[in-house]
Order: structure tokens, then C-alpha cells, then sequence
């Protein structure tokens, strides 16, 4: 690795810890500024006694700098805070869902790629035909559906009417064929768009040409040449697709009951639990920013122009 | 067009090829044909109610969850169907669609509206106006926007002023992403160059010269952030953190018809699909509108 | 069989939407081994179309009017035969204008002629591609070859990537090369490089070159025989001292008119 190399990643990480400071403070500002959280928690008619408990017992008694200061401490070592709901540590409970999140993510995610990537070069390929109108339109449904309301009539059609799936909850792989397509939908569309976009800028360059006339045949043209070069803005939607669904996912959680983090969060709200909501927050903008980390080195492997 | 406008498209200076102005009228004939049900939606939304047309909407518990017309058991009076209460799908279906329609566009309008001048302000100033508008930007776009909608709902309960707050705060991003970089490469334009050298004031630049340069791209952008506001609006509303009764949107439609899926799947169904087509057919103008606003889109 | 590619009567109209565009209009042409010839023209007079419609690589709306072209004394393009997919690699090789841009970015000139080698060559083994391809850069004259060929494309001068080009048009041993434009990128000192490079290869291995260009001065000094295109049609034709001593043309006379060293 050469010095500039090293340089830029040290730039890059320094600009996402000053990303994930800012998403920090305000995921912190969004807790203290919003009003007293102890009014909303126990409910307008509970005695004066019992809210300075509770904003004891949450640090809110403390001066703002000294709770922010606490709370950035929490986070570097890992602990987010207690829930008001379950009595426990909430980084204990973000880890015990995070499998079954995990599970649904990669299920979702490798059927988005393996539909979305074909479909996207297929439109590029035929750009201006049928195909391509078909493929395109098709993506920009997937974009346009509500998708858990598609997993709602994906129950009603393969659970209550023909019977073939189970309608909700975790356990085996049949459990896991709904959810997982439901969330592969959105990804899916996103992806194809993406990789007609940037295969069809790819097969206007000059070299793909220049290949073509050197007698490469067409497959290894669109794969090798084309797509290769096309790949970057594709691993990086992929990338950072896969941070959104790993927290966005709430909706298709709540519709298969499925015991992931987007339900644990959701609880969260409806309990008013905010510590555990502000947990969830902060290590969603982790997981973010440590994905754009990722995005960054996955640029330097694949493109030898920026090692 | 104006005189002003063709004189700065910002494709001036290329002579238009024959091909490229029949692409152009093409995008704007596409543009009029999905405009076109998306107008006869809205209308009917909007005007349908004040004609008495529509079936009674109120509660009537001798007719509860009868299914559509065209199935089984189901009846032109409600053509629709009818949900737990006995009150018509279709009725409920129209007088939802006007809150989701004005969701949708007040919502890209609370978005596009700081973001566009947030980016115009970073693209045009450059310097540390620019950094930090852009790290902004950055740590917005590094924050998973379904969870800060929720930190805040937690926080303020669920209710209009919040579900803008919500849009606004999940859509600027994107749009001052876009128009920075619009900017950027506009103030670098020979006209925009000369209008400096002729000693014309930066306010003028940027509001007669940059802004309606711009114009095209953030039309397109509103339009497809009506879409996504609506989807937004949709999938918070059905987990019971958007709108809430005794409001109804085609969102919190979804959100009672889930509890009845298992025998009643038309209370869903309608709602959802109304959103599907509202959605796919904003998306598509707005991806019109976007090609037609994108030269390089536009090569072939 | 002398002539390696003879061009006939060919006519290539484009379709539009609205009309059908004329590329090329009865053009004759013809190189043989061990000739340069050049076809010299202004932007938009069908010259790069000629070259293309050779190997190929036209767009999907052009199609073939009347006439042919043959390699070899084989007929390859006709009326009704697909310009999108002519006959390319091992017979003919092709040199594009911006060797920065016609060369993939991603891989390594290493891979670049191990591929165009593999495909053309038949159980080629390992070895005979690294044997190959360093053979083929010593032609090229570049010296450092082990860098050269461990190299991504953006890490080499563009004299160096434009020999490479070359050499990825002549490893697979073409008769017949087209160069297109080659030169325009380079600076003139390296343009000068190329040229020579072009001529000691067509005497060394006898091939034929097509040379398009749009600089007169440079194909009356490399080439044996010049083509004048002017709107899809060749107006003049000779060798390159009838055509620059005595133009019958006005176009021609115009564009070496054109030429300020000229005067």
C-alpha cells in the first residue's frame, strides 16, 4: 500500500467519525431538546414525586454537557443504557435479536442480488427494446409498492388461501421464504435500476469497443469489460441497502412477526422505552458508518486507479 | 420557454440535433400522458365527496366486512366491500386519499424546499459553508432515516406537524445532495463566469441565473420525493405512528385492514393498490422528468 | 491473392426516425500486403464509418445498401449481413483514437493480451502467451516490458499505451490492421514515434494498414495511397504525391489550404 493510499483512508475514516459523532449528538439532541421525556413515559398524571425519580434514575438531573459526555463514554464502551420496558442492558438485547435480523437480511439481500444484477444488465444490454422497457418498469413497481403491504397479500395468497407458508414467526426455512422475499423486493428494484444506469454508461466507453473488435465474445465483453467496470456504484447501493434494511425493516418485521431489531424497536416506541430507542439509533448509525468504511476499501480492491 | 430560460438551458452552445429535439418532445408527450391519470386521480379524490355519488360512509353494523362486488356475497352498494364497522371502502378509500395526496405534497415540499437551498448554498459559497453543509449531509445520509422518524415519534406521540418534521428532516438530504453538485458545475459555466466578470451581484447570479438552471432538476426531485413522502407516510402510519383517528390515510387504512386479514383481505387490498398506482405513476413522470433534465440521459 | 481487403461499391445508410441517413455512398477502396493506405477527411465525412463497418462495430439502425466488402477474397459484408457482429480479433486488428480510454481500466495489459491471445489461439498454453506477449511489446520497441505488462493502463504515458494498443491490434498476427485516428491524442514528438513505429511494422511483417486520419500532411507522409472522403464519398484517390501535387478536387485543394505549413 502506498502512502496516498493510507493517507486517504485516514481522511475517509476521519470524515465518518465525524459523521458518526454528528449522528451521535443527534440522536442524543433528539432525546433532550424534544422536551421532558419523563411527561410522556409515566403519562400526565403522574405525581411530581414520581417524574424527578425518573429523571434520576434517567440522569436527567444532571447538567446537559455531563449527560452528553456520559453518553458518548456509553457508546465507545459498548453500553447503551438500561430499558425502562425489559430491565435489562440494551446492548444485550439489541445483540439477542441481531440473529434473527441478520438471518432475514442476508435471505433478503442475496435473492435482491441475484435477480436485481440480471435484470439491470438485461435492460442495458437490450437498452431501448422491449426488454428493457419491461425491466425497467418492473423495477420501478418494486419501488413504488408499499412492500409490507405486498407482504400482507403475500399471507393472504400463500398462507390463508393456499396454505403453503406459514403466516408469521421465526423457526424454519419455510418461516423464512415470505419475509425474505417481501424485503428482497425493494433492494431488488433499487439494484436493477442502478445496474442499467451504470452498465449502460459502461458499454458506451471507448474499450468496450476497442474489445469487441479484438473478437472478445459478447458474454465475456458485458461480463468482464462491462460489468466489471460498472460494479463500483452497484457494491456500494448493495452496501449500504443492506445498513437500511437492518434497521429500516420494521414494517416487514411487524407484518411476519418476525423477532428482529425493527420489532424490538418498534416495541420500543409503543413503551415509550426511550433509552432503548435511542440504543437502537445509535447502533444503527454504527452499523452505518462502519458499512461506509467497507464501501471505501471494497472502491480500492476493486478499482486499481484509487489504491 | 421563456426568452431568459432558452437563452441558459444548460445545454446552450450545443446546436440541438433533430434527434435529440424529437427525444425532448417524446419526454414531454410521456410526461402529459401519465400526468393525465394522475390528474383524473386527484380530481376524483377531491371532487368526488361533493357530488353525493359516493355511497354512505358511516357506520352501519347489519352490513360489517361484506366483501367487493364482484365476489361473492358482495353488493353494488358497496363496491368496495365494507370493513369491521359496516362503513364503505370506497367512501373511505376517496376521503383517505385527499389527507394521503396532501401528505405527499406538502411533504416534498417541506423537503425540497430547505434542501435545494441548502445545496445551492453549498455548491455557490463553496469554502466552509460547503464542509459543513456537506458533513451535514453526510451524517444525515449515515443516519437510518426510518429510526430518527422514530426517536422523534417517541418522543412528540404521532401527529401532523411531526410527520412533516419527520419528512422534512428524511428528505433534505438527498435533494441538497443533488442540487450541490448541480451548482457546483454550473458556477463554473462560461455564462456564469461572464455574468462575474461583468461585475453582476452574487444574489443575481444565484437567484436569475443558477436557481432557474436548476429549476428542471428540482421539479423532477419534488416529484419523486411526492412519491417516496407518500411511502413514508404509508409505512409509519400502518405501524400506528403517523396518521393516527380519527384521521385516515390510505396508510392508516392499511393499518386497520391488517387485523382483518385473515378473512377480510379486501380491506387492505384497496387501500394498498390505491398507493401502488399513486406512487408508480408520480415515479414515473419524476423519472421522465429527470431523463429530460439530464443530458447524458438523454444521448440516445 | 494480393488484395487483403477489397471494398466495393459499398453504400451504408443510417435509419432515423424520420429519414434514412447516408454514411457511405459507392465507395471503392482497396489495400493490399505491405500498403499503407490512408483515408483522410474532415469530422462527419465517413471515414471512422468505413473503418468500423470493416470489423463490425456499427450501431444497430445501420444496414448495408449495395456493395461488399471482402477480406481475403471472402465476401463479409453484403447487403443483409449484421454490421453489429462482422468479422473481428485474429483477422483484423483495430487501433482506436484515445488508447486511455480503449483500454479496460481494470485490467492489467498482462490480461488484456492473454485474453485477445486465448481467444484466437487455439490451446494456447501459458507460456506461449507470456512468450507471446512480451514478443509482441519488443516489436511495439518498449523495452521494460515486465513493468510494462504488470501495469494497469492509467499507470502508463500515453506513447506507451497507445503501443500497447497497437500491440493488442497485432498480436494475434492480423493481415490486415485498421488504425483510426490513432494519432489525434498524442503529442507530436510521440505522434512522430507512432508513424515510424506503423511503417518499420508493415515492412517487417507485411501486413497492410488502413490509416484514417484527418491530417492530410501526416498520410502523405506514411502512406502509399491516399483516399479523400467528403460526405460518405471517396473524391479523390491516388498515391500520396498525385493526390497532394496535383488535387483535381476543390475539396482537396481545400484542405490543403487548410494546412498553414503548406503555404
Amino acid at each position: 500500500m502506498k502512502a496516498t493510499t493510507l493517507r486517504r483512508i485516514g481522511a475517509r475514516v476521519a470524515t465518518l467519525l465525524a459523521s458518526l459523532l454528528i449522528a451521535l449528538t443527534m440522536a442524543f439532541a433528539l432525546g433532550r431538546l424534544s422536551g421532558d421525556p419523563t411527561a410522556t413515559i409515566l403519562g400526565p398524571m403522574a405525581l411530581p414525586e414520581q417524574r424527578e425519580a425518573l429523571r434520576h434514575q434517567l440522569g436527567l438531573d444532571q447538567p446537559l454537557l455531563v449527560q452528553y459526555f456520559d453518553y458518548l463514554k456509553g457508546v465507545f464502551t459498548g453500553d447503551l443504557g438500561d430499558s425502562l420496558q425489559f430491565y435489562q442492558s440494551n446492548t444485550t438485547m439489541i445483540l439477542d435479536r441481531l440473529p434473527f435480523t441478520l438471518q432475514l437480511v442476508a435471505a433478503g439481500m442475496s435473492l435482491a442480488i441475484l435477480i436485481g444484477i440480471p435484470l439491470g444488465v438485461l435492460a442495458a444490454t437490450r437498452e431501448g427494446t422491449w426488454w428493457d422497457r419491461g425491466a425497467s418498469t418492473l423495477a420501478l413497481l418494486g419501488q413504488s409498492v408499499p412492500v409490507f403491504w405486498l407482504g400482507m397479500m403475500l399471507v393472504v395468497l400463500f398462507a390463508v388461501k393456499l396454505g403453503w407458508l406459514p403466516a408469521g414467526q421465526s423457526g424454519s426455512l419455510k418461516h423464512l421464504i415470505l419475509p425474505a422475499v417481501t424485503m428482497a423486493l425493494y433492494p431488488m428494484a433499487h439494484i436493477a435500476r442502478l445496474t442499467r444506469a451504470s452498465m449502460s454508461d459502461a458499454l458506451r466507453e471507448p474499450f468496450i469497443d476497442s474489445a469487441r473488435a479484438r473478437g472478445i465474445s459478447t458474454t465475456r465483453v458485458v461480463w468482464r469489460h462491462g460489468f466489471k467496470n460498472a460494479m463500483m456504484p452497484i457494491l456500494t447501493i448493495i452496501v449500504l441497502q443492506t445498513g437500511v434494511l437492518m434497521s429500516g425493516a420494521v414494517a416487514i418485521e411487524y407484518v411476519y412477526s418476525w423477532p428482529g431489531l425493527g420489532q424490538l424497536a418498534l416495541q420500543s416506541i409503543q413503551f415509550r422505552d426511550f433509552p432503548l430507542v435511542q440504543a437502537i439509533v445509535v447502533f444503527a448509525a454504527v452499523i452505518f458508518v462502519l458499512l461506509n468504511l467497507v464501501v471505501d476499501l471494497l472502491h480500492s480492491v476493486v478499482d486499481p486507479r484509487v489504491r | 420557454m421563456s426568452e431568459l430560460e432558452i437563452e441558459l438551458a444548460p445545454h446552450a452552445g450545443e446546436p440541438l440535433k433533430p434527434a435529440k429535439d424529437r427525444r425532448r418532445r417524446t419526454s414531454r408527450t410521456s410526461v402529459f400522458w401519465l400526468g393525465l391519470p394522475l390528474g383524473v386521480i386527484t380530481f376524483l379524490v377531491f371532487v368526488l365527496p361533493l357530488t353525493g355519488l359516493l355511497p354512505d360512509g358511516g357506520q352501519d353494523l347489519t352490513a360489517t366486512r361484506l366483501p367487493p362486488a364482484f365476489l361473492d356475497g358482495g353488493t353494488w352498494a358497496h363496491p368496495l366491500g365494507t370493513n369491521k364497522l359496516g362503513q364503505d371502502g370506497l367512501t373511505q378509500l376517496v376521503e383517505s386519499g385527499r389527507l394521503t395526496i396532501m401528505i405527499g405534497l406538502v411533504g416534498a415540499l417541506v423537503a425540497i424546499g430547505p434542501g435545494t437551498l441548502l445545496g445551492l448554498l453549498a455548491g455557490y459559497c463553496r469554502g466552509w459553508v460547503d464542509k459543513t453543509i456537506s458533513i451535514l449531509i453526510d451524517a444525515q445520509l449515515a443516519l437510518p432515516f426510518i429510526l430518527i422518524a422514530l426517536a422523534i415519534i417517541a418522543n412528540r406521540g404521532s401527529s401532523l406537524p411531526v410527520l412533516f418534521l419527520v419528512l422534512a428532516l428524511t428528505g433534505w438530504a438527498s435533494c441538497a445532495r443533488v442540487t450541490r453538485s448541480a451548482t457546483l458545475s454550473i458556477r463554473e459555466r462560461q455564462f456564469v463566469l461572464g455574468l462575474r466578470a461583468a461585475g453582476a451581484s452574487e444574489a443575481r447570479i444565484v437567484f436569475r441565473h443558477v436557481l432557474p438552471n436548476l429549476a428542471g432538476t428540482v421539479v423532477a426531485l419534488a416529484t419523486l420525493q411526492v412519491g417516496t413522502a407518500i411511502l413514508v407516510e404509508s409505512a409509519l402510519s400502518f405501524l400506528g405512528l403517523g396518521v393516527v383517528p380519527p384521521h385516515s390515510s390510505w396508510g392508516s387504512m392499511l393499518a386497520a385492514g391488517q387485523d382483518e386479514l385473515s378473512h377480510s383481505w379486501w380491506i387492505a387490498f384497496f387501500p394498498g393498490l390505491a398507493i401502488t398506482v399513486l406512487v408508480l405513476l408520480v415515479n414515473l413522470i419524476g423519472d421522465a422528468l429527470l431523463t429530460h433534465n439530464d443530458p447524458r440521459k438523454r444521448r440516445r | 491473392m494480393t488484395e487483403l481487403l477489397t471494398i466495393s461499391g459499398l453504400s451504408i445508410s443510417a435509419r432515423l426516425a424520420d429519414c434514412d441517413l447516408r454514411l457511405l455512398d459507392d465507395v471503392d477502396l482497396a489495400v493490399r500486403r505491405g500498403q499503407i493506405v490512408g483515408v483522410v477527411g474532415e469530422s462527419g465525412s465517413g471515414k471512422t464509418t468505413l473503418a468500423r463497418s470493416v470489423v463490425g462495430l456499427l450501431e444497430k439502425n445501420v444496414r448495408v445498401d449495395g456493395g461488399s466488402i471482402s477480406l481475403a477474397g471472402e465476401q463479409v459484408v453484403a447487403p443483409g449481413v449484421d454490421l453489429t457482429a462482422g468479422v473481428r480479433g485474429g483477422q483484423v486488428g483495430m487501433v482506436f483514437q484515445d488508447a486511455s480510454r480503449s483500454l479496460n481500466p481494470l485490467m492489467k495489459v498482462r490480461a488484456h493480451l492473454a485474453e485477445v491471445l486465448h481467444r484466437h489461439v487455439p490451446g494456447i498454453d501459458k507460456d506461449e502467451v507470456r512468450r507471446r506477449s512480451v514478443e509482441v511489446l519488443e516489436q511495439m520497441r518498449i523495452t521494460d516490458t515486465a513493468r510494462v505488462l504488470d501495469s494497469y493502463p492509467h499507470q502508463l504515458s500515453g506513447g506507451l499505451r497507445q503501443r500497447v494498443a497497437i500491440g493488442l491490434a497485432v498480436v494475434t498476427r492480423p493481415s490486415l490492421v485498421i488504425a483510426d485516428e490513432c494519432t489525434t491524442a498524442l503529442d507530436v514528438t510521440t505522434q512522430t514515434k507512432v508513424v515510424e513505429l506503423f511503417r518499420t511494422l508493415v515492412d517487417e511483417l507485411g501486413i497492410g494498414l488502413l490509416f484514417v486520419t484527418h491530417d492530410l500532411m501526416l498520410a502523405s507522409d506514411l502512406c502509399d495511397e491516399i483516399a479523400v472522403m467528403s460526405s460518405g464519398r471517396v473524391v479523390e484517390q491516388g498515391t500520396a504525391l498525385h493526390v497532394l501535387e496535383s488535387p483535381e478536387q476543390d475539396y482537396t485543394r481545400r484542405l490543403l489550404a487548410a494546412i498553414p505549413a503548406w503555404n
